[in-house]
């Protein structure tokens, strides 16, 4: 999938030059392109705010080098953007590039910033790849790196953050956090590899429930790979083609789920209904709503896995960033507790803070009725 | 009497001397205006040097070259062009309601646009080519039904509004089966936003307006007759019938390119015609560039205005057109909808 080639010229000086982003290599990014790493990345461009949650895991200060980026992170969860701002004062001086839409996203902004690197997602809310963005940024020599957790976590996590980690001079910290991802995930694999289909639960996702009308589920891709991983079956790939997409209540009903799972991020004090997890989130709060998401729609509350009591929920951003990795192992503690009693994504959770994000987490990202 | 001619002519001429004053003001300001904030000498510098060796180009001269000024420029082309095919619509369908995306041109284009997406198609060329052949297919079926079925001026626009539904729940389909990817560029390709403009697709909408302007004053007069009714035109010598279809062609054109430029604007080819009739009524020598100037004057202004309102995002222009031309409209309208 990656091509590197390390130019022996440069990679001589990078050593000599010692600091860690000195380097020039080509590497193919994950909407295919190559992509010719800048030597020294000092203004970065972010096509999403919410990229923060992964440059986190690998940059400290995370932001230091980000000299734009979109206002998706301030309006989608204000309660991290606030614990990220008293630490870095200075992330209110970030420019914005547009508000959270790629519709809202200008370019002329973007290239007045001047950046040495944008870091793009393949879909979601920014630039995507045939925003003529794309080309102006490489006219005036501006690498433009695609990234990919939403789409298709299981391929492309690993590939993205090896990316990331090259293109920001981050090698060792993301190698670092990649073989945890790895191992925490093997700890979940290992265990429902070879679970028997028919023994694996169906599990409907109900994503940002509450707060979109209808079923808003994962089908092919997205937070449907990361179900499967976790011993269960997805009932939403049955339903749509695409990684997530607006699913039939009827058919979700007919489908009987054994499980549902919402996914949500309202914060404690929105007027939106809707699941309410994620930082500064108490755990009664964030019950409190996943029980008013399921009582709200009777179509929901009639399912098999509602009456059963198999009710839990989610944080949606879960989906478009590694951190994804203890959502896995939650899930997976619900679909096979026998199974996974020895995993603690508590644990996991903590660690991942402690050991990269240099912060205790405060709040729910996840819950059960 | 010829002295009371002769000053229609000269106030006919001074409106649009007038408007073509507007457009350019509205143009240079429109340019000169953006998040960058470079100065007036340091836009001047830039655009008297086109040409740079620079590799990689400086990021100003990438914002005045591939931003500012085909943006700028494109808002009066697209303007000029969906007014221009409005005013005729409005003519040869006899109907105040009809305008390119009435007759649903712009929807078939835009399905057009997102069936090429979907198939994954490897050229942005692609994308436009097969935009344009959907707006021509839905511009031949209009003319077939117009001209093989006899059918009234109002029964080609109902069949116009049922393409537009038909277009739109083909594209609503194709929407449900892309992948987020694709889906994300079929609506960032379908809203109208002047930042898709760039330099080949100025060069193909002038080439497309060059064509279809000079064609439209040469049946002005044909047009004007049309405007006494069919029948009275018929027994003036005009074949009605070939008359519509030249229109109807030269609009599919129009509209089609303009879509493939910078996706559905649609307000324009609605509101220009009348502003243009208010302004020089029906004789068609005049009727039709005043409809192109209205169009391109207020999409120029649309694009000014979207910049000058949210200064840090680009605000589709889309949503300003609507915004601002709509309280124009209403006010023209209302002060004159006495006489009408």
């Amino acid at each position: 999938m990656m091509s590197i080639e390390i130019s022996r010229r440069h990679w001589l000086l990078a050593t000599l030059m010692a600091p860690a982003s000195v380097r020039a290599q080509s590497v193919t990014d994950l909407a295919g392109r190559s992509v010719q790493l800048p030597k020294r990345v000092e203004r970065i461009v972010l096509g999403e705010g919410r990229q923060l949650y992964t440059l986190a895991l690998l940059e400290d200060p995370p932001l230091a080098r980000v000299v734009g980026w979109q206002g998706d992170m301030a309006s989608f969860d204000p309660q991290t953007y606030q614990q990220y701002r008293a630490r870095f004062p200075q992330m209110d001086g970030i420019a914005k590039i547009g508000g959270t839409s790629e519709a809202s996203v200008s370019p002329e902004k973007v290239l007045s910033l001047r950046p040495d690197l944008a870091i793009f997602s393949i879909s979601g809310h920014g630039p995507g790849r045939r925003n003529p963005l794309v080309e102006q940024l490489q006219k005036i020599g501006v690498p433009v790196l695609f990234i990919d957790f939403r789409e298709h976590p299981l391929r492309n996590t690993i590939p993205s953050l090896r990316l990331l980690g090259q293109a920001l001079g981050r090698e060792a910290r993301a190698e670092k956090f990649i073989a945890f991802y790895e191992a925490q995930t093997r700890r979940v694999t290992e265990l429902t590899r070879d679970i028997p289909w028919a023994q694996r639960p169906r599990v409907l996702l109900d994503a940002r429930a509450g707060d979109v009308a209808g079923v808003l589920t994962a089908g092919r891709g997205s937070f449907g790979e990361l179900i499967e991983m976790a011993g269960g079956r997805n009932a939403g790939a049955d339903l749509i083609p695409t990684p997530l997409g607006e699913a039939s209540l009827e058919a979700v009903m007919a489908a009987k789920p054994e499980v549902y799972i919402a996914s949500g991020y309202q914060h404690p004090t929105a007027s939106a209904a809707g699941l309410r997890l994620g930082a500064q989130v108490s755990e009664a709060l964030a019950r409190e709503s996943l029980l008013q998401v399921v009582k709200r729609r009777p179509e929901i509350a009639s399912l098999p896995a509602v009456r059963s009591g198999h009710v839990h929920g989610v944080w949606h951003h879960f989906y478009n960033t590694p951190y994804h990795v203890v959502m896995l192992q939650a899930m997976a503690q619900w679909l096979h507790p026998e199974r996974m009693a020895g995993v603690d994504p508590q644990a996991t959770w903590l660690q991942m803070h402690r050991d990269f994000l240099g912060m205790a987490p405060t709040g729910r990202y996840w819950i059960s009725a | 009497m010829r002295d009371a001619y002769a000053g229609l002519l000269r106030r006919h001429g001074l409106i649009l001397g007038l408007m073509a004053l507007a457009i350019v003001a509205s143009c240079t300001w429109d340019f000169t205006t953006g998040p960058a904030g470079l100065s007036g000498s340091r836009l001047l510098e830039l655009l008297l040097a086109p040409w740079s060796s620079d590799a990689p180009m400086d990021a100003d001269r990438v914002i005045v070259w591939d931003l500012r000024l085909p943006q700028a420029l494109m808002a009066v082309l697209v303007g000029a062009a969906l007014g221009l095919a409005g005013a005729e619509m409005q003519t040869v369908l006899d109907n105040p309601l009809a305008s390119p995306f009435t007759l649903g041109l712009s929807e078939a284009a835009a399905f057009g646009a997102a069936l090429a997406l979907v198939l994954g198609a490897a050229s942005a060329w692609t994308v436009v080519a097969s935009a344009f052949a959907f707006a021509c297919l839905a511009a031949l079926m209009l003319d077939q039904v117009a001209s093989r079925l006899a059918m009234s001026a109002g029964s080609v626009v109902l069949f116009g509004i049922a393409l537009v539904f038909s277009f739109n729940a083909l594209l609503w389909l194709l929407q449900f089966i892309a992948s987020p990817e694709t889906l994300q560029a079929i609506v960032f390709w379908i809203m109208g936003s002047l930042v898709r403009a760039d330099w080949p697709k100025l060069a193909g909408l002038s080439a497309v307006l060059a064509l279809c302007l000079p064609l439209a004053l040469a049946d002005a007069w044909k047009l004007t007759a049309l405007r006494l009714g069919e029948e009275r035109a018929a027994s003036l010598g005009i074949d009605v019938v070939r008359l519509r279809r030249r229109s109807l062609l030269r609009v599919a054109l129009l509209a089609a390119t303009a879509v493939s430029c910078v996706g559905t604007i649609g307000f324009i080819g609605l509101v220009a015609p009348h502003i243009a009739r208010r302004l020089c009524g029906e004789d068609h020598r005049f009727y039709l560039p005043t409809s192109a100037m209205t169009g391109a004057l207020v999409l120029s202004a649309a694009a000014l205005a979207a910049k000058l309102i949210l200064p840090g995002a680009a605000l589709p222009v889309g949503v300003v057109t609507a915004l601002v031309g709509v309280p124009v409209f209403m006010a023209i309208v209302l002060r004159r909808g006495a006489l009408a």
